[in-house]
């Protein structure tokens, strides 16, 4: 027998057709494009710390340069609500209250937040959102205003604002 | 039953339909008015750089919430201005974001909202606990290292401590001559709380550090949940670097130093300059800021110390703005931050319009603070901080060398190292077990953080996490509504329209979630964020010829919009905006790309793998052109922002 004629009687023994092929590259453009999206969003969502772009150094910089008076204000009244609702919710003493009021001060500017009116408004939302007893609330009023006739009328007015 | 006679007739019939129109459209404005408010499902479209296949983020107003996977290996929720996060993504970022407005009630609003605000602190404070814990691991250190040093009679190096750095030199060294300002304050404190005041405070600081009896902390890493608060008592090194700080900030005030040189601003320029006007208005605030300080030296906060230095700092520059007729700002960047680094011919170009943009909110500022009225520490925080950012500008432009990046929370925090530190009389067995022990307890905590926060392809992610809170936001809310059976899917489906589970299919995908939020949710408006180069194209074909806009733009070499970030790959063709030439655009995008790996390899003993680390991110960005998928957009170097 010709070998020759025997091998183009043979068929291929793999099973490989065209259709069988073009499925086979399909199945992995998608996989790869799939691929190149998960990696994406696994490598990135990442902090920036690798971005060498001129911009990082001011990025978002400008946005808080030109937010107003008011609207830090309000901002910086709105987190120490939310820090006053969580710490109270979590049970924790009075006296480690004031440890957390310095982080959220300082992300507004403000080291000395004892002076600043807003922090006792944003307080006694706080305590009013929390929904605690008000012998809790007497308690944190006198360890926060020391006496202070301004930071009680101030908590009070927040407690007043949201009850 | 059976219907009323009047109702048969055609009149009947008719005021019966009319009727029942209005009932649906009133029942549906009813509804309209009930869903006033819109929460914003963001997907960022892919790019190479951060998040290169994509990204999500949620929106309530002005206030945009994100994941982002920290160095870590942490998903952190970051909360940003919405205009802020739209510059950052879609103008440098170069992408597209993609909006879908998700009609809700405004009590909805408000507990989504607040839910996202309340995981931020929650986080960040679990963050600080272990970041506390860490530092209890390095004072046992030191303070074992000064045990052993004092029975070898050597010195171990010192602590750096903040807001020293514009009042001390590191090391030991004296402070320079004194400040009129803090002479002043000094002199108020004694006449307010005696002569013996602050020299008695500076004793019982000193015995307070020798006596104090320092024990590694355990906080219950147990308990850490998403929704708790850390409860946690203060940490061995917060008691003491309150302690040191307090003694210092006596010391500072009973030696009234004036500033070091070298660590603050003094301007030439017109900016900076202030008339009789605002310096009225600057010695009103220098006299506020006095009077808060001498009732901050009383406070019962055991951190009064660094405030108060800082306050200090503070007052010594004002008095300096006063007696030069321009404003003269405390140096905010941290000391690590040296402007030594040369910047590459290109970025330097954008730094005038970098300077002036930022000078125009320089000025803005300036206005805000001094129009009169109320002005608080966070006021003079603001013009701090971009004044800051302008000097350093103007300092980058004379030197040509790169810019430094502000700290993200800048405040006057400038360390100095101290050496000789006053310690606590423990001797070398406590503390070697107190080291032992925080050690353990820094690693039990770092292990519930892990548990709670490590970044998951698949099950956390920038997608997954928005979801999550959202779910278990409506989970609580539906277990403490007193309706039992009642679940999240319940809550989310009444108040948002529909429920979605990211853990499912591939859901946790952006573009993919994007879709599903559009079809499960009450979405009732897209909106579309151009890139930068989408928005720049459309402006341009508005006025020119849309061919030659065509032919101009679509190649890195001719663009007049692209100006290429650092960390971009090399590429010849953008292929975002082309689909039948995307793999013509992306076979000679993959040339280039190897073009650039070849070049990196040669030139690899001299320049590292910097190049060729390039060139093969661009060989990888070009391989999806060439089956029509586009990732790659290029970004920016710099953008100015939307006014």
């Amino acid at each position: 027998m010709d070998m020759k004629s025997d091998s183009r009687r043979i068929k291929p023994t793999t099973g490989d057709t065209p259709l069988i092929r073009s499925r086979r590259t399909l199945y992995l453009t998608g996989s790869a494009m799939l691929m190149f999206s998960l990696l994406g969003c696994a490598a990135g969502s990442s902090i920036s710390e690798s971005s060498n772009s001129i911009s990082t150094s001011f990025e978002s910089s400008s946005k808080s340069s030109t937010s107003s008076s008011e609207e830090r204000k309000e901002a910086y009244r709105g987190d120490v609500r939310h820090y006053t609702e969580v710490y109270t919710r979590s049970g924790s003493d009075v006296a480690g209250f004031a440890r957390g009021l310095s982080s959220i001060g300082e992300k507004y500017g403000t080291t000395n937040w004892e002076a600043d009116h807003t922090t006792y408004i944003g307080i006694g939302e706080g305590l009013a959102k929390a929904g605690i007893p008000q012998n809790q609330v007497d308690a944190y009023m006198t360890h926060l205003a020391q006496g202070d006739p301004l930071k009680i009328a101030a908590i009070q007015e927040g407690l007043g604002r949201l009850r | 039953m059976t219907a009323p006679a009047w109702l048969k007739t055609k009149a009947g019939i008719r005021i019966a339909c009319c009727l029942t129109v209005w009932l649906i459209c009133w029942g549906n404005a009813g509804q309209a008015l009930a869903n006033s408010h819109l929460i914003g499902y963001l997907y960022v479209e892919a790019n190479e750089g951060d998040s290169s296949g994509g990204h999500a983020a949620i929106r309530f107003g002005k206030q945009t919430f994100h994941f982002q996977h920290d160095n870590y290996g942490k998903i952190r929720i970051r909360s940003i201005d919405s205009a802020a996060f739209e510059h950052s993504y879609a103008l440098l970022g170069n992408r597209t974001i993609h909006e879908s407005s998700i009609a809700v009630s405004e009590e909805t609003y408000r507990l989504l909202q607040d839910a996202f605000s309340q995981f931020v602190i929650i986080q960040e404070a679990q963050l600080e606990t272990h970041e506390t814990l860490r530092r209890d691991v390095e004072l046992f250190e030191y303070l074992l290292a000064q045990a052993r040093n004092r029975s070898s009679d050597t010195a171990a190096a010192g602590l750096n401590l903040k807001g020293l750095g514009y009042f001390l030199p590191d090391g030991s060294a004296s402070p320079p001559s004194p400040s009129p300002a803090l002479i002043q304050l000094r002199q108020q404190v004694s006449a307010a709380y005696g002569e013996n005041f602050i020299a008695e405070r500076i004793e019982q600081s000193r015995a307070a550090l020798r006596e104090m009896n320092l024990r590694a902390s355990e906080p219950p890493a147990a308990e850490i949940t998403r929704d708790a608060y850390p409860r946690f008592a203060a940490s061995a090194s917060t008691h003491y670097e309150n302690a040191l700080l307090a003694r210092y900030a006596l010391e500072i005030l009973h030696n009234a130093p004036a500033l070091r040189p070298g660590t603050f601003w003094a301007p030439e320029s017109d900016s900076f300059r202030i008339d009789a006007r605002e310096q009225l208005v600057l010695a009103d605030f220098a006299l506020q800021l006095q009077n808060d300080l001498l009732r901050l030296v009383r406070s019962s906060r055991s951190d009064w110390g660094l405030p108060f230095i800082a306050g200090m700092a503070r007052l010594a520059a004002l008095e300096a703005s006063l007696s030069s007729g321009r404003l003269v700002l405390l140096d905010t960047f941290p000391d690590s931050a040296q402007p030594d680094e040369h910047l590459a011919v290109a970025g330097s170009g954008y730094l005038p319009d970098m300077k002036n943009e930022t000078e125009q909110a320089f000025l803005f500022r300036r206005d805000d603070f001094f129009k009169g009225g109320q002005i608080d520490e966070s006021d003079y925080s603001a013009l701090e901080r971009v004044g800051n950012q302008l000097a350093e500008l103007e300092r980058a432009l004379t030197s040509g060398s790169r810019p430094r990046r502000l700290p993200e929370i800048p405040l006057p925090y400038r360390t100095a190292r101290r050496d000789y530190l006053s310690v606590p009389n423990l001797n070398e067995a406590d503390l070697e077990k107190e080291l032992a022990a925080a050690r353990a307890a820094e690693k039990d905590y770092a292990g519930a953080l892990s548990r709670l926060y490590s970044y998951d392809l698949f099950r956390r992610n920038c997608v997954t996490e928005i979801f999550t809170c959202i779910n278990s936001t409506l989970e609580r809310l539906a277990s403490g509504g007193g309706k039992r059976d009642r679940t999240a899917r319940d809550e989310s489906l009444q108040r948002l329209g529909g429920y979605m589970d990211a853990s499912r299919g591939f859901t946790f995908v952006p573009f993919v979630s994007a879709a599903a939020v559009d079809a499960c949710y009450s979405v009732t408006a897209r909106q579309e964020h151009p890139s930068h180069r989408a928005a720049k194209l459309a402006e341009m074909k508005k006025r020119e010829s849309p061919l030659w806009v065509f032919l101009r733009e679509s190649n890195t070499i001719t663009s007049t919009i692209y100006r290429p970030a650092p960390g971009d790959s090399p590429f010849l063709f953008f292929t975002d905006d082309t689909i039948l030439l995307r793999p013509l655009f992306g076979a000679f995008n993959l040339l280039a790309g190897v073009g650039k790996s070849l070049l990196g390899l040669a030139a690899m003993p001299l320049e590292g793998t910097k190049q060729l680390q390039l060139g093969v991110k661009g060989i990888l960005f070009s391989l999806p052109e060439l089956v029509f998928v586009n990732l790659r957009k290029g970004s920016m170097e710099y953008v100015a922002e939307k006014q």
